[in-house]
């Protein structure tokens, strides 16, 4: 799976859990932080879980419990992705 | 007391223009142009807070976040606030004691993944004892809730494992957590429909007393 076909479904994804049409999701780059999403816990934890459903992969948990999460980019999240396929 | 207010009372922009001009500079700097009518919830929550600490005479203030993100007052350190927002509203509590509240509007979610993901296992359990998807959906976001605030109490986000406590103790919702020497007491208050809003409160019962703000009261605080 590609770089771009990863980020492809992650922006899908974030789409689905902050209930806009992808169309404004289209919006979201790489180098764009996860935190300026805006999305409360249950938002990025519904994102988390969505993912590993999506990908069949688990996020490890010190990843998603991490306060290190609000510097972490969409690119840093597929990087995780990709290295877990 | 809890503070609740609805951001689709108004649709006037004029009134929102108001509320956004005689909000703090740093607000604004945050909320350039128009993007602030996109973001009225955090600036309500904002106003919400003015008018808590108004009410406990406190008229001049200073917030900073702990490394966390969590905000706290400087200088009054004898009064603690919490704010959460979700869907249509916003609600603010301030208490004497460290406070955490969370309120989430119910949606139609893929809940079952995610209790059964991060919920501890006596909290999954419990949500398997019900039966109908309705009444699933509504527990899961009671038991959200009560997760939630209890960590927005302790002010350290998501450092804290979900799984690594449980709000419930022997099939039954807990009335509180014992943590390093202190007492959490955890409240479900049912005010809104459609909407779940738990409340925690270091060493010290919670306080549900609620009030329905109003728009224009917000105005020249």
């Amino acid at each position: 799976m590609t770089m771009q076909e990863i980020l492809n479904e992650v922006i899908t994804i974030i789409a689905k859990v902050n209930r806009k049409p992808k169309l404004d999701s289209m919006q979201i780059t790489e180098k764009m932080k996860i935190k300026s999403l805006g999305l409360n816990s249950l938002s990025y934890i519904r994102m988390i879980v969505l993912i590993e459903n999506k990908f069949n992969i688990k996020i490890y948990d010190d990843i998603v419990e991490s306060n290190d999460k609000d510097s972490l980019t969409i690119g840093d999240l597929c990087n995780i992705i990709s290295s877990l396929l | 007391m809890i503070y609740l207010a609805n951001i689709t009372e108004s649709s006037n922009i004029d009134l929102w223009c108001n509320l956004f001009n005689s909000s703090s500079y740093r607000k604004k700097a945050s909320m350039r142009n128009f993007e602030f009518l996109k973001n009225k919830k955090s600036l309500l929550g904002d106003y919400l807070l003015k008018l808590a600490l108004k009410e406990n005479n406190i008229l001049n203030y200073e917030i900073k976040h702990n490394f966390y993100g969590k905000p706290f007052l400087v200088g009054s350190e004898n009064i603690k606030f919490n704010i959460s927002h979700s869907g249509d509203w916003v609600v603010c509590i301030c208490n004497e004691m460290e406070v955490g509240i969370d309120i989430e509007k119910i949606c139609d979610i893929n809940y079952d993944n995610i209790a059964k993901r991060f919920f501890n296992k006596e909290e999954y359990t419990f949500l398997s004892n019900y039966n109908f998807i309705d009444e699933k959906l509504k527990i899961f976001y009671k038991l959200w809730t009560l997760k939630e605030c209890y960590i927005k109490m302790l002010g350290i986000g998501l450092s804290i494992p979900l799984n690594s406590f449980s709000v419930i103790e022997n099939n039954v919702i807990r009335e509180q957590i014992k943590n390093t020497g202190s007492i959490c007491y955890l409240k479900n208050i049912e005010i809104l429909r459609g909407y779940e809003l738990s409340v925690c409160c270091k060493n010290g019962k919670v306080d549900d007393t609620h009030k329905f703000v109003q728009l224009s009261q917000l105005m020249n605080l």
